[in-house]
């Protein structure tokens, strides 16, 4: 790919230490004991693009989320933001922070119940200090209407807003500070179908008419579908399969993207049963020797049980597969 | 700016605990008879017949006079009698209430600062912190309080000159109350700051790198106060009651400016000669000011319970 990458992640790792206090662990004779979040993930966003992360829950979306946002640090890797490094351990300079927001899932805990929508949507730009403070509510006034809100909510509180619009807010004060690459954490997974949609299109309209990058956490694979350029579906922290969104719902090629995209009913086949998702995922403190996905997995060799499989490109769209049973003609 | 105010004050006026408040006839009694308490204590020497901190107004000719009695050497007639050294009792009340009242909000405040403060970084950093501050916490709390409050106003009379212990009493005095109470609200701020820091309005806010100072005092704060100022209600009360019971063990402020505790101190040795007003009048007004600060609290505390609604 010759775009220009915004956001790159190298083989980045996450455990969790979840380990009993000292005095337990010597009291019954126990080790530490660690949760792998996310492992060995590699992935790289163009600058203009919208990539997806799809996963069941507990596949690790969020733990990445929260890494690439500069809340938590990889215990293995390293995550670049337009080549800057991104990790708390070292500090994050205020000019890279400004660059990345994220917008979240629940929009009923996303904003302070206690502040103004005004102060809400300009603490960016007061932290930041982008403007002077004479201009700052005509930039909150200009911010709301982008979002379709009136410039007079500023100064109302949240709770006096539905989710739908509590969601525009958030989005108003993502944008505030003008940034690149924005994570949208579920946005719509809260919020009733009939205002999905309008959220949706107004993140799109806002990618055109601003440029953002953005990264969408989904396990909605419509609404996946309908936004994504990209997509990378993680399975146990692992990242199983990359491809663009075309290829990936005409053609899926790992064993659990297929069973994911089975599971989805489909208007074309109208009486038949979609096929459910088999098993669950398995505990990610003692996961599955070899690849991650054999005990569920209907192809599963030998070779699974004991040998992890490595990403390996397929064709020429930068598509990537881990996977032993699905060959490269394919 | 003034667009704001009325504003909020409609808002106010017309929210549930404005109406919650309206519709409970306990609450509206308690807050009528601690609003004139308070009132009458602050505006006490413009009140008060006589000021019974000034030695040289004093006649102690005029010592236990009965209510609304006529001395038999002075012919002076007090409203609620005289003490044993010629004080006019409802001056020394109003003055003793202003004292007690005094002791009692400050060392409210005390205690709130300490309980805050160490419950928001106990709640925030988690880990050895956490556990440090709420073990001492623990130990602290099976002490009784009275005992604390006991034992630092001895420390203090032995590290205070004693020319300046009785400047200093008053001092000493909040910080021992205060120092005994500051648990409360350090336990209800760390679990309510617990639950608000993994809120997604503090992520955003820790995303775009604001100091974890500011996000504490301007996002988390605000949040937790609810809880904080039930405590603070009822712990008035109980502050203003534990100043009088240390006055009243002869560790709080001295007999020549005496609070409420110290009054009744003072009337309970002379209640078995038969005067029984300068006991009397003092202990009704503690009693009315704690019961009333403390059915306050109780509603305050019901009114912001959901579940109870």
């Amino acid at each position: 790919m010759a775009d220009e990458m915004i956001l790159s992640l190298d083989r980045v790792t996450r455990r969790f230490d979840i380990s009993k206090p000292l005095l337990n662990r010597m009291i019954e004779g126990v080790g530490k004991q660690y949760l792998t979040a996310t492992a060995d993930v590699s992935l790289s966003i163009a600058r203009g693009e919208t990539f997806a992360l799809v996963g069941e829950s507990g596949s690790g979306k969020s733990t990445i989320a929260k890494m690439i946002m500069g809340l938590m640090p990889p215990s293995v890797g390293e995550i670049r933001f337009d080549g800057d490094l991104i990790d708390p351990r070292h500090g994050i300079a205020r000019a890279t922070r400004r660059r990345f927001q994220m917008i979240f899932q629940d929009p009923f805990a996303s904003l302070n119940p206690r502040w103004r929508v005004g102060d809400i949507i300009a603490e960016p730009i007061r932290t930041f200090a982008l403007m002077p403070k004479t201009e700052v509510a005509g930039e909150v006034a200009r911010l709301l209407e982008v979002v379709g809100l009136a410039p007079r909510d500023a100064e109302k509180y949240p709770h006096e807003f539905s989710g739908g619009q509590r969601q525009r807010i958030a989005i108003a004060r993502a944008l505030s500070s003008k940034p690149e690459f924005i994570v949208c954490d579920e946005p719509t997974s809260a919020l009733d179908v009939s205002v999905q949609a309008q959220i949706l299109n107004l993140m799109r309209d806002l990618q055109d008419a601003y440029g953002l990058t953005y990264l969408l956490i989904s396990h909605d694979l419509s609404v996946v579908r309908h936004m994504a350029d990209r997509i990378g579906v993680l399975y146990l922290g692992r990242l199983v399969e990359v491809a663009p969104s075309a290829d990936l719902f005409a053609a899926p090629q790992h064993p659990y993207t297929r069973m994911l995209l089975d599971a989805v009913p489909d208007l074309t086949r109208v009486g038949a049963r979609a096929r459910a998702v088999v098993g669950e995922i398995p505990n990610p403190i003692s996961p599955p020797s070899g690849c991650a996905f054999h005990p569920r997995c209907p192809l599963a060799q030998d070779i699974c049980k004991t040998t992890a499989p490595e990403a390996r490109s397929l064709g020429d769209r930068g598509r990537s597969v881990a996977c032993h049973m699905v060959d490269g003609a394919a | 700016m003034m667009a704001r105010l009325s504003d909020s004050l409609t808002r106010a006026y017309h929210s549930d605990l404005a109406y919650n408040f309206r519709k409970s006839p306990v609450a509206v009694l308690a807050a009528l008879v601690a609003l004139s308490l308070v009132l009458a204590a602050v505006f006490a020497p413009l009140l008060a017949p006589s000021n019974p901190y000034d030695p040289a107004s004093l006649n102690l000719m005029d010592g236990f006079t009965p209510p609304m009695t006529e001395n038999a050497f002075t012919g002076n007639s007090y409203l609620l009698g005289t003490d044993n050294q010629g004080r006019d009792v409802l001056s020394t009340i109003l003055y003793g209430a202003r004292l007690s009242l005094f002791v009692g909000v400050m060392a409210v405040l005390f205690a709130m600062l300490l309980g805050i403060g160490a419950g928001l970084i106990a709640g925030w950093r988690g880990g050895w912190v956490d556990t440090v501050l709420m073990r001492v916490a623990d130990v602290q709390l099976s002490f009784p309080s009275i005992l604390i409050a006991l034992l630092i106003f001895g420390v203090a009379r032995g590290l205070i000159a004693p020319d300046q212990r009785d400047t200093m009493a008053i001092w000493v005095l909040i910080i021992s109350i205060g120092l005994s109470d500051w648990v409360q609200y350090a336990r209800v701020v760390r679990s309510a700051t617990m639950v608000e820091k993994n809120k997604e309005y503090v992520q955003a806010a820790r995303i775009i790198g604001v100091r974890p100072v500011v996000i504490l005092t301007r996002h988390i704060l605000p949040n937790v106060m609810g809880p904080v100022l039930v405590i603070a209600t009822i712990g008035l009360a109980l502050a203003i009651i534990a100043e009088a019971t240390l006055s009243f063990l002869g560790v709080g402020v001295p007999p020549t400016e005496p609070s409420l505790g110290t009054l009744i101190r003072i009337g309970q040795q002379y209640l078995f000669s038969g005067e029984w007003w300068i006991l009397l009048f003092p202990a009704i007004a503690l009693l009315a000011l704690a019961l009333s600060v403390n059915l306050l609290g109780d509603w305050l505390r019901d009114a912001l319970n959901p579940r109870l609604r």
